[in-house]
């Protein structure tokens, strides 16, 4: 006599086997998202870069400031400067120092390590979920969120705090709460290249366009570790623009 | 009508001038302006000593150097330079100097003061370590 032990054994297993094909079929046909291995669409970015020069041979020409900008700059007194105090500059005035970079691609984000000031930005990808920023949520690098297109990363940075080296390390045109970079990332062989765009309306009369390029860099990046004393040490010698108080 | 087109060209010219030797500094920045360091020849030292202390770091990397004046008191002079990112490119290690080494240093001092823009070191043994030029080195000076 033939028992019954509830289900049919052979349509569980029979189930469970269409089950586990079905699972093992799927993972086989999904782009390896995690792996990150390049691909038409996403770009193989990362690495660690050393400078090379400008995207394309072509000079990077200063940023044209409003009057309003421009007046900033006149008025500001070198010893506000927020660097003496190991404070790097926020992008795009960040990446024109002769320093280089890692970058670290992620499932949902991409990873940007500087060597000046240890400065590490994250870029959130797009479609993960990733919170947006509140209104009053301002950041000093500002907030990075990135997509791949046709080869290239494409990241867009709003969200900064206001800065005085909006643009450049070493000048005072002043970055505004407005200001938005818009960045796209590829690479051509072993060369990384940057074409960059930033826009402030209160500071700038003309977008901010600086392009770059990097070649590949073996050894790994050395440790800034800003020393605050030191840092601060070549202020005192910096003549105010202003008597001194009485 | 015709002045002003020549003034208005006059300005014009004026115009891209300053803006190409603006753009011939845009591409290079620096951790922060190091004018206070004289470009001026009679400023220059050349100075003989003995280290006492050699901070390999970032902002910048600074060489003291226990200098005898004419009257044989010691002076310690402050030679300041670029960051240790910078100097490893161009040999530089955190043993390159040690405190107690006799060195010769060149440098572009802040007047009347013993502070210094590091030029280059040139080591009892005749090793030279010379950091990248930057903006505070002068341009007549070759190492």
């Amino acid at each position: 006599m033939r028992h019954r032990h509830g289900p049919d054994n052979g349509s569980v297993r029979a189930a469970v086997t269409g089950a586990v094909t079905l699972a093992l079929v799927t993972l086989l046909a999904v782009p390896p998202l995690l792996a990150q291995s390049p691909s038409a669409s996403v770009p193989n970015l990362t690495g660690i870069w050393h400078r090379k020069g400008p995207l394309g041979g072509k000079r990077n020409m200063p940023a044209v400031p409003t009057n309003r900008g421009a007046g900033f700059e006149k008025a500001f007194d070198d010893a506000f400067s927020p660097t003496y105090d190991c404070l790097a500059a926020p992008v795009p005035g960040l990446m024109n120092d002769n320093y280089d970079f890692e970058i670290i691609q992620q499932t949902d984000r991409v990873i940007l390590k500087y060597e000046k000031m240890d400065i590490v930005r994250t870029v959130w990808l797009e479609g993960h979920g990733h919170p947006k920023p509140a209104a009053n949520d301002y950041v000093h690098q500002g907030h990075a969120v990135g997509r791949y297109e046709n080869g290239r990363l494409v990241v867009v940075t709003t969200n900064f705090t206001f800065d005085p080296r909006g643009f450049s390390a070493n000048q005072f045109i002043p970055g505004s709460t407005l200001k938005k970079m818009t960045e796209r990332w590829w690479r051509d062989g072993d060369i990384l290249k940057l074409d960059s765009v930033t826009e402030d309306p209160l500071s700038l009369k003309q977008p901010f366009l600086y392009g770059f390029e990097w070649t590949v860099r073996t050894e790994p990046l050395t440790t800034y570790d800003c020393d605050p004393a030191d840092s601060r040490w070549g202020a005192q010698w910096h003549k105010s623009k202003y008597p001194a108080d009485k | 009508m015709t002045d002003w087109l020549r003034t208005s060209a006059v300005w014009r010219v004026v115009v891209v001038l300053v803006v190409v030797l603006a753009a011939m500094v845009a591409d290079v920045a620096a951790h922060h302006s190091t004018g206070y360091y004289s470009k001026e020849q009679k400023d220059f030292v050349t100075l003989q000593g003995k280290v006492t202390r050699w901070e390999f770091r970032s902002p910048h990397s600074q060489i003291y150097l226990e200098v005898r004046d004419k009257d044989g008191k010691a002076v310690v002079w402050r030679f300041e330079s670029t960051p240790a990112a910078w100097l490893l490119r161009e040999g530089f290690k955190q043993d390159s100097l040690a405190v107690g080494d006799e060195i010769t240093v060149e440098g572009f001092s802040i007047p009347g003061q013993p502070f210094a823009w590091l030029g280059k070191v040139t080591k009892a043994d005749g090793t030279r370590l010379l950091p990248q030029r930057s903006s505070a080195t002068p341009d007549w000076w070759k190492p």
